[in-house]
């Protein structure tokens, strides 16, 4: 087990270290040079020698290698540098301010995807083929292909304008979650409903079941204590190793809405060429998604005991 | 992967004359599948409106411009409406479904290229460089996708080859796993060590007992994966990195939907439902594609 622990957190890290590096790689290939980045257009004539002082100031003639490992350094200190566009205001704020309203968006859309999911999902594999499962069916299937930006479009038409139930855009109020929150449940949902379906259909006709029932064990017992218990590993499984495309929602989802989370604060920065910020932000994603991937295993390590052994 | 009988030169049952009977097997249980046949009428109904949408198109995308039409909604004649330039949207639509195709279909080409070479060299080697190249497998799948294209789009510079490549090499992960495990459990058979043994090449082994091997299950996981490309594409004009504007794409309608949602709401409606319809269309091939193919590979292989 802990040779197993050790082994996925250096993956991890590999993995971690392996982004940043592509990222600062791919930023320093971004057009334009960061100086007349930092000075902003519209200045007048700059000498050769404020050059290279800014230069100087933010490392820049140094070599890229050098340029990394300080990077890479201060990032580990928790030191994201400053902000290109914002003057003077340090990513780590930038950042810190931007995280609550990512997490409340998301928290609200997998409890809700959740909370939908897992009882059409076992309804729908417990009476096959019946209305149920060709409603949840045809939901996860429409789930699944409808880009969740248009969705986020449909819905703004019918509840902030047909209706005038809820806003537009932005966060006044608490309505302003409700849209995105069904936005970004939606598409969980969809795949969420297909997975429970099928770990729930896999299970049905095992002998550990059909033992269960013959010896006269209610349904209704044997669908909650043998069947379902065993269906949520694989389902809780897939909703951490989902990170990736939960955060990959959050992008769109709050630059559709124009919500100050992560993921707008991300799509701004790669827009105005902030490569402090969106070079930090990639980082966050990556650690991010390595750890939480590497609790799902740990979870699935603890609750099932034949992967401990391997 | 133009080989017809994929594993002819394989000295077990599968033998040569078995195949075509086995291919036809598969065909009808695919043609069985409703769905999967509905898909497939659809996806060859949108090739052929993107190949001949000059014909097809009752306007031009971009130049045909409509004197006080600006944002008009759906009427008979112009049945999808104007937009915000007081252009026909029906024929943007279909001038659009071009770019979601090129995209769709060129990148997913790109991907199971760049995945079956690495999937099989990382599963065939072996050592050291299957540890790199499964790390690099395993951070591009944990790695937001759409992050990653923003990024590179917005370095590279938008522009619809910037799209297909960037999307192509960025979304081979899952081909290289599939193909990896195979190459492992490959090089472990006898006939490769005779096929070695007698001096054959670790290309030509790769090719010719490898990727054949894997060829249906690539098959389904690319059908399947079309849509998501489009809707990754239509995401990247979205946000205004994907196909630059005028050109016409449904993912930069939608954009304009965006930014006119209050005013002229119906110009987001359509290119919406185009994107959703095809994301279906591939997805039911892919399913019926999967149906079809995986579960006869499984019975025969055992």
């Amino acid at each position: 087990m802990s040779t197993y622990l050790t082994f996925r957190i250096l993956k991890g890290f590999f993995v971690v270290v392996l982004i940043s590096i592509l990222t600062f790689v791919i930023m320093r290939l971004m057009p334009g040079d960061p100086v007349f980045l930092l000075l902003g257009d519209g200045q007048i004539s700059i000498t050769q020698e404020q050059i290279d002082a800014i230069r100087a100031k933010w490392g820049l003639d140094r070599p890229l290698i050098e340029q990394y490992f300080v990077w890479a350094g201060n990032l580990l200190r928790g030191d994201f540098g400053e902000s290109l566009i914002r003057a003077g205001v340090p990513v780590r704020y930038m950042i810190a301010e931007a995280i609550p309203v990512t997490l409340t968006l998301n928290a609200f859309a997998l409890a809700l995807a959740l909370v939908v999911a897992l009882p059409m999902g076992i309804a729908a594999a417990v009476r096959r083929n019946s209305p149920i499962d060709y409603v949840t069916n045809v939901v996860s299937a429409f789930g699944i292909a409808t880009p969740n930006f248009w969705l986020a479009l449909m819905l703004i038409v019918i509840f902030a304008l047909q209706l005038g139930w809820l806003p537009p855009f932005g966060l006044r109020t608490w309505q302003g979650y409700v849209l995105p929150v069904l936005v970004m449940a939606t598409e969980e949902m969809a795949i969420l409903m297909r997975i429970t379906r099928g770990a729930i259909l896999e299970l049905l006709p095992q002998d550990f079941v059909r033992t269960a029932r013959s010896k006269g064990m209610p349904d209704r017992r044997v669908l909650w204590r043998h069947v379902v218990s065993n269906a949520l590993l694989p389902v809780v499984t897939v909703v951490g190793f989902r990170v990736a495309f939960i955060l990959s929602g959050t992008i769109v989802v709050e630059t559709v809405f124009a919500l100050p989370g992560i993921g707008r604060l991300f799509v701004d920065s790669v827009l105005r060429l902030d490569y402090q910020v969106v070079q930090s932000l990639v980082v966050v994603f990556a650690v991010l998604v390595v750890v939480v991937n590497l609790l799902t295993d740990l979870v699935y390590a603890l609750v099932d005991p034949r992967i401990r052994m391997s | 992967m133009t080989s017809s009988t994929p594993t002819t030169n394989l000295p077990t049952p599968q033998g040569t004359d078995v195949q075509p009977r086995r291919r036809n097997k598969a065909l009808a249980r695919f043609l069985a599948n409703r769905m999967a046949v509905i898909g497939t009428i659809f996806v060859t109904l949108l090739i052929l409106v993107a190949v001949f949408a000059p014909w097809i198109a009752p306007h031009h995308p971009n130049d045909d411009l409509f004197r006080g039409m600006r944002g008009v909604g759906p009427s008979l004649e112009h049945p999808m409406g104007f937009d915000h330039l007081s252009r026909d949207l029906l024929s943007r639509v279909i001038y659009g479904s071009r770019i979601a195709l090129i995209v769709g279909i060129t990148s997913t080409l790109i991907s199971v290229v760049i995945g079956v070479i690495i999937g099989a060299i990382a599963g065939y080697f072996g050592g050291w460089v299957d540890e790199v190249l499964s790390l690099l497998t395993d951070a591009l799948m944990a790695f937001p996708l759409i992050a990653l294209l923003i990024v590179l789009a917005a370095v590279i510079g938008p522009s619809l080859t910037t799209t297909v490549i960037v999307i192509g090499a960025t979304a081979w992960a899952r081909y290289a796993r599939v193909v990896r495990a195979e190459g492992m459990s490959v090089r472990e058979r006898d006939f490769v060590t005779a096929a070695r043994a007698i001096g054959a090449f670790d290309a030509r082994i790769i090719f010719r007992h490898v990727v054949p091997n894997v060829l249906s299950s690539v098959i389904v996981l690319a059908s399947l994966s079309v849509g998501s490309i489009i809707i990754l594409e239509s995401a990247l004009s979205f946000l205004g990195l994907g196909v630059r504007p005028p050109t016409a794409t449904w993912g930069g309608i939608l954009a304009d939907g965006r930014a006119f949602i209050l005013r002229y709401p119906h110009i987001a409606v359509f290119p919406g439902v185009m994107i959703v319809l095809t994301v279906l269309a591939f997805n039911f091939i892919g399913d019926g594609l999967r149906d079809a193919l995986d579960p006869h590979q499984k019975v025969d292989r055992a």
